[in-house]
């Protein structure tokens, strides 16, 4: 898999709002570190209800979203966003995934579909890719209003 | 044989193995995170002599091969065990039998065999049950396993066959005397596996193939 595949020289990362949903904290929380020292800025939260909450409030660019967890799982999150935030990309990582749950989530308009542990410049490649993706739908969006 | 009953054991097997293995997952993947933060962080931000650093980074990249090489082998263990998961469901047969000839390379290995696949593209998903699919091949593998002479091989390989699957299972090397294939397993246990995915067993010994042939789908009423 490449591994700059959507990231240009001179893009800033900064710019970027990421959520990262998973119920392991203190992977997740570990993964916004390694994303912060890239310069990339991410929110972290534990559980489905907790990303949908968090994201009502102060919707992201992209969502890093974890499948299997207590109570709502990845695959319901998602169904939230493809109602709720069309715009909204999101990248599954998930340690587990049956053929299945790759094929619904990609019905679903997933971004991309990570395995755990991510490669981390992947990784930040797949948001990058994913935020294009999402600024070039609202400019479409934007310019036949 | 009746389906539900007999799958209800290895299913509750299944589901333990399943969540075990996500939880290990989970585990390499917090110290693979660890192990990449350190790395980041004496990349990044530098601090120490060079010569540190680097046998510092030396450590982290093992750390960090090793979880790898975890956490592809939980990978497999956990697909195995979720096959077990549904008595019938459309699967990838390259997918089945890659997990069931990974998990058996250990055992190749320690007999000094090479334990192979040879995957065509494009083949279409079977419906029925993958675990008694591995079940059966598993038993085709232990068998050539046990009468081949260290420095043997044995290959797995699928393709379609009009509505059926054929899985092959080839041996190459020397056989060890006294210890022609048996039919242990092909026993009446093994038929009535056979029976509930309707499927069929061919050997040409010649070649030193067996062949399984499954249908790509298993109707409701089998």
């Amino acid at each position: 898999m490449p591994a700059k595949l959507y990231y240009l020289k001179g893009d800033k990362m900064s710019d970027i709002k990421v959520l990262l949903v998973d119920d392991e904290q203190s992977f997740v929380e570990t993964l916004a570190l390694r994303l912060g020292i890239r310069d990339l800025k991410s929110e972290t939260v534990f559980s489905g209800e907790e990303a949908i909450s968090y994201i009502r409030e102060n919707e992201p660019d992209v969502m890093v979203l974890d499948m299997k967890m207590p109570g709502m799982n990845g695959i319901d999150v998602l169904k939230w966003v493809t109602d709720s935030c069309p715009n909204l990309q999101t990248i599954i990582l998930t340690g587990y995934s049956s053929n299945k749950d790759e094929q619904e989530a990609r019905r679903l308009g997933v971004f991309d579909f990570l395995a755990k542990p991510p490669e981390i410049e992947i990784l930040v490649d797949r948001i990058w890719g994913a935020y294009r993706k999402r600024q070039k739908m609202i400019n479409n969006k934007n310019s036949t209003s | 044989m009746n389906e539900k009953k007999e799958t209800a054991r290895p299913a509750f097997i299944a589901k333990i193995i399943a969540s075990f293995t996500h939880e290990l997952k989970n585990h390499l993947a917090i110290i693979r995170e660890s192990a990449g933060l350190m790395s980041d962080m004496i990349e990044y931000k530098g601090g120490g002599s060079e010569e540190d650093k680097k046998k510092y980074l030396d450590i982290l990249k093992s750390i960090h091969k090793q979880t790898e090489r975890s956490s592809g082998f939980i990978t497999y263990l956990n697909r195995f065990s979720h096959r077990m998961d549904r008595i019938r469901d459309s699967y990838d047969i390259n997918e089945a039998l890659e997990d069931i000839t990974v998990l058996m390379s250990r055992l190749a290995n320690h007999r000094q065999l090479i334990l192979e696949n040879n995957f065509r593209d494009n083949l279409p998903s079977v419906y029925g049950n993958a675990a008694v699919v591995q079940f059966i091949c598993y038993c085709i593998i232990e068998q050539k396993m046990f009468s081949l002479a260290s420095g043997g091989s044995i290959l797995v390989c699928a393709e379609e066959a009009g509505d059926k699957m054929n899985i092959k299972i080839i041996s190459n090397g020397t056989i060890k005397e006294g210890s022609e294939e048996s039919d242990f397993c092909l026993s009446e246990t093994i038929d009535l596996f056979l029976k509930s995915i309707s499927g069929e067993i061919t050997k040409n010994d010649s070649k030193n193939e067996t062949t399984l042939t499954i249908p790509l789908a298993i109707s409701e009423a089998d």
